[in-house]
């Protein structure tokens, strides 16, 4: 079932949930919450983070992840000129 | 291009601490964020995310398909194991007294910079400069003028980051922009054109005029060389190498110091570059087999045949095949530093792998069929 959620709508959905949890949150807690694996949250919240859409940091065996609201600058990445 | 993957962090380990950096400027020109030189370095207090990067990417010493480049350029591979791929060679001097006067040689470089930038062929020409105050540090420079092109005429001697000017031009929105630089700038600038990652614009990047290189020297290193015989880098006029010997001077008088004595002034990353006539560019421009005040100029592409024969006939060079005693003399120097330097790549290569052999890159003629 994992396999049928596009990478976009995981992305969209981990976002949403940070955002409006407004606290930080375990891989675990968001793959329960959108329903995927743990393996594929922990994919798309590095990818989120690459793109300083949020922040992840890993404390012992657990990583946490957190979006801090309107209040970092976005650091841009050569990623803009990634050919697509 | 062959393309292999990596970033800012095996970027640093692969070339940087490895002591490859060229100091091009390729890596920062398009990742302002991370990316700052200091000390003649990249440096990053902070590392992005990014699995494969631009700055990986875009490194001529991370990795260069030569062939493949001669491929997309040239359209077909150079026959000339020396000189590289090349169309005919010339030499030539600006017919502009006031290009002549400010000049290192013949001025051609200022004089086909000022011919595209009058003739609206280029918007912008990303050069070296030397820094205001500083007389002797280079640093990149966007010439939109006659007058700026003149402001970075005369040879520089220490490494100068010049992809950084082309970001700079591109990132304005330039439309089309020349790029002077010294084989490991040209090598820079091709693999940004033809990087199958990241498009960051480089096909407005019309003309690339690559400038012959023995090799560049360490700032520091420079000035301490010139302490030996009481000079100091400030009070230097004008720089230059001929006939083996690095000329300075200085209030008038020419002093000189043996070529070979300034070897353990040279950066280390010069010693493991194999390119001496910037072989990847569309014009190479030098003085070495040329008669004094004139330069020697390799034609090699289309587009820089095109433009050498338009300079020519608007009258602002003057150009004549170059003797074939200034062709070897081309040819003597440009295989000096190859075999100079071919010792020290193989040094610093290891195994050379063949599909599935192992094989010592000196040891390699051993294996193949005559």
């Amino acid at each position: 079932m994992h396999g049928a959620v596009g990478s976009r709508d995981v992305k969209k959905r981990i976002m949403e949930l940070l955002v409006s949890e407004a606290q930080p949150m375990t891989i675990s807690e968001i793959a329960k919450r959108v329903g995927v694996s743990w393996a594929t949250a922990k994919t798309n919240v590095l990818e989120l983070s690459q793109e300083n859409l949020l922040n992840v940091k890993k404390f012992g065996r657990n990583w946490i992840v957190w979006k801090e609201l309107g209040k970092k600058r976005e650091r841009r990445t050569c990623s803009v000129f990634k050919r697509r | 291009m062959v393309e292999e993957k990596g970033n800012i962090a095996d970027l640093e380990a692969k070339v940087v601490h490895a002591g490859l950096c060229c100091y091009c400027g390729a890596c920062g020109a398009f990742c302002r964020e991370y990316i700052t030189y200091e000390d003649e370095k990249p440096t990053t207090k902070e590392k992005c995310y990014e699995y494969h990067g631009a700055c990986y990417d875009f490194c001529p010493r991370t990795f260069f398909a030569p062939f493949d480049v001669e491929r997309a350029i040239f359209g077909e591979v150079r026959k000339d194991s020396v000189l590289g791929y090349y169309r005919e060679i010339l030499t030539a001097r600006a017919k502009d007294p006031e290009i002549q006067k400010r000049a290192q040689d013949g001025g051609v470089v200022s004089a086909l910079l000022t011919y595209m930038l009058e003739s609206g062929k280029i918007e912008a020409a990303a050069v070296a400069k030397r820094a205001e105050g500083d007389a002797w540090k280079p640093e990149p420079f966007v010439a939109t003028s006659k007058d700026d092109v003149l402001a970075a005429a005369g040879s520089k001697y220490t490494q100068c980051p010049v992809l950084l000017a082309v970001g700079d031009a591109l990132l304005d929105g330039k439309k089309s922009v020349a790029l002077v630089g010294l084989p490991c700038h040209v090598q820079a600038m091709r693999k940004i054109q033809l990087s199958e990652s990241f498009d960051v614009g480089a096909d407005r990047v019309t003309m690339v005029i690559g400038l012959f290189c023995m090799e560049t020297f360490d700032m520091e290193a420079l000035k301490q060389k010139l302490a030996e015989i009481d000079v100091k880098i400030e009070d230097v006029e004008k720089f230059n190498i001929k006939k083996g010997k690095f000329l300075i001077t200085v209030k008038g008088e020419e002093k000189s110091i043996p070529i070979k004595d300034m070897k353990t002034a040279m950066r280390p990353a010069c010693r493991v570059c194999y390119d001496f006539a910037a072989e990847f560019a569309d014009v190479s421009v030098g003085s070495v087999g040329a008669e004094l005040g004139w330069n020697t100029v390799i034609v090699r592409s289309e587009k820089g045949a095109e433009l050498v024969k338009e300079a020519t006939e608007k009258g602002y060079l003057e150009a004549q095949p170059l003797s074939e005693e200034g062709v070897n003399a081309v040819k003597t120097l440009a295989s000096r530093k190859k075999k100079e330097n071919l010792k020290n790549i193989e040094a610093q290569a290891g195994k050379l792998k063949l599909l599935n052999m192992l094989v010592e890159p000196e040891l390699l003629p051993l294996l193949l069929l005559e």
